[in-house]
């Protein structure tokens, strides 16, 4: 029998009881290098040993190779390695899904966009304002003032006060309908105004008096923010915008003092 | 990039396998989190996306009456998001879009979770046998539903085939209907035409009534749309007739 085989064999029969490819593959390569250091020991030490006895002399001080193998088979547990090439593959799965995801949801503004806002986003934003709960949404005003154009002719004056609902079900984020549908806003004056979006009441008769609202100003993670616009006319600093809203699951009030005066561009 | 990438292996390779099982599993769960997100949060069952939208819509909770299937195997669905019910005389019927409605003491909450159509409405039942159109977002009716009668027949040519037919009707679910009623039929006037239709029952009390017309639907605005509805006794008798409007 051939150097070759005879070190094939040994070594295959004490790698055979590790069933992870990779690191029989591994243990193997390691295995070898020894045998090779050895008897390259050997021949520096008696120059004129035959090579096949060198390769016995070599493969005996290694032991033998069935008790070898029951050893290495304990020592290199498979579920490890399984599992370790598994989270690879699964980590690129997810990696060429989540562009092919993100990919085919680039044109949705709102559904299935994490965090966003347009171009009606708040204005001015005010802290610690009115809370209210209902259903499992907390509902608090976190936005108001006087926008004014002073340099746009086609616009007139309105007040912004914005609307949040959020809940910590943050995977049932509300949806705009249920606000726009259901406010009613109370200007200064005591003018009362339906609310209005002119995406959701595209070819339908318009409430009256009505005011614009924006169902996609700002949205994240468990929250949303509705944005109501009313006439601003006879608007003094400090007076007061009262949003109620009036659905199915209950009634609350929130109202709000508008101070801030913006100018926009 | 590559510099990152390269320090990124080398230093992943100077940690255990163990570690780096837990690296790979920890951003395969947080870019799966994203991916959730970024779908919408789907959730594992159609319930749960029902009770969702009535939460998410502020509406309360409905006891639910008319839930899809998705049980065809024999491939006669349209799109693979149509959902289908079983009438009680085994007619599968199928609905564009996945429906679910439910009822509250006086209110009818009718939703359809699929696809960008996902919608949610709720409408004031009457006492006694009340309808509830299928309605498309922006309120109009439409051939929302659609069965198929197949069988051996011929062709336009006059060859023997096996043939399929198409009947797309605009459904309306009754809901509270009594006990003895055996048949149903509903009468619609638009711009001065009658259209008729008759349903099938889905279980005690609820039928699916559908419109069917021949030729091609436009939309059907609704909103002052008239509308006749008749129940008959099983020996075909009239058991209730009741005018409307949707």
């Amino acid at each position: 029998m051939n150097f070759d085989s005879v070190l094939s064999r040994w070594l295959d029969t004490a790698v055979s009881g590790i069933r992870f490819g990779l690191d029989r593959k591994e243990v193997r390569a390691e295995l070898e290098g020894h045998i090779e250091d050895k008897m390259a020991d050997l021949r520096r030490v008696f120059p004129d040993i035959p090579p096949d006895e060198a390769r016995d002399r070599a493969l005996s001080s290694m032991g033998n190779p069935e008790e070898l193998k029951e050893e290495l088979a304990r020592v290199h547990r498979p579920w490890l390695g399984w599992l370790w090439t598994a989270s690879r593959y699964l980590l690129c799965l997810v990696m060429l899904v989540n562009l092919l995801v993100g990919y085919s949801n680039s044109g949705n503004i709102e559904e299935g966009s994490i965090r966003g806002s347009t171009s009606y986003g708040t204005v001015h934003r005010i802290r610690g304002g009115e809370k209210a709960e209902l259903g499992q949404y907390t509902f608090q005003i976190t936005g108001a003032a006087c926008l004014e154009y002073p340099n746009r002719l086609d616009r007139e004056d309105k007040l912004q006060v914005v609307l949040r609902a959020s809940s910590p079900r943050f995977w049932e984020r509300i949806n705009p309908r249920a606000i726009v549908d259901n406010v009613t806003v109370v200007g200064p004056d005591g003018t009362r105004y339906a609310a209005d979006s002119n995406k959701y009441h595209d070819g339908l008769k318009k409430p009256d008096p009505a005011v614009w609202a924006n169902m996609f100003s700002e949205w994240g993670i468990g929250w949303r923010e509705v944005a109501f616009f009313l006439p601003a006319e006879g608007w003094q600093p400090g007076d007061r915008v009262t949003l109620e809203l009036d659905s199915e699951v209950g009634r609350i009030v929130l109202s709000t003092a508008v101070t801030e005066r913006v100018e926009m561009s | 990039m590559k510099k990152w990438w390269k320090k990124l292996k080398r230093r992943l390779e100077s940690i255990s396998r163990g570690d780096q099982t837990v690296f790979y599993l920890t951003w395969s769960v947080l870019l799966s989190f994203g991916i959730w997100m970024r779908l919408g949060c789907p959730l594992p069952s159609k319930e749960m996306e029902f009770r969702r939208m009535e939460r998410t819509h502020l509406l309360p909770r409905s006891e639910i009456v008319l839930s899809y299937g998705t049980r065809s195997g024999d491939g006669l669905q349209v799109s693979r998001e149509d959902g289908s019910v079983l009438a009680l005389d085994g007619t599968e019927l199928y609905l564009r879009g996945r429906w679910m409605a439910g009822v509250l003491e006086d209110k009818a909450v009718v939703a359809c979770l699929s696809g960008n159509g996902r919608y949610i409405r709720s409408f004031h039942l009457n006492s006694g046998p009340s309808l509830v159109p299928l309605l498309w977002r922006g309120e109009y009716l439409d051939n929302v539903g659609y069965w198929v009668a197949h069988g051996p027949g011929k062709t336009p040519e006059g060859n023997p085939a096996y043939v399929y037919n198409y009947h797309n009707f605009a459904p309306f679910l009754l809901l509270n209907a009594p006990e003895e009623v055996s048949s149903a039929e509903i009468t619609v006037r638009l711009e001065g035409e009658e259209c008729s239709g008759g349903g099938w029952q889905l279980k005690d009390g609820i039928w699916l009534l559908g419109i069917e017309r021949e030729q091609q639907l436009d939309k059907w605005a609704t909103g002052g749309t008239a509308y006749i509805l008749r129940l008959f006794r099983e020996d075909g008798s009239l058991l209730l007739e009741r005018e409307g409007v949707l």
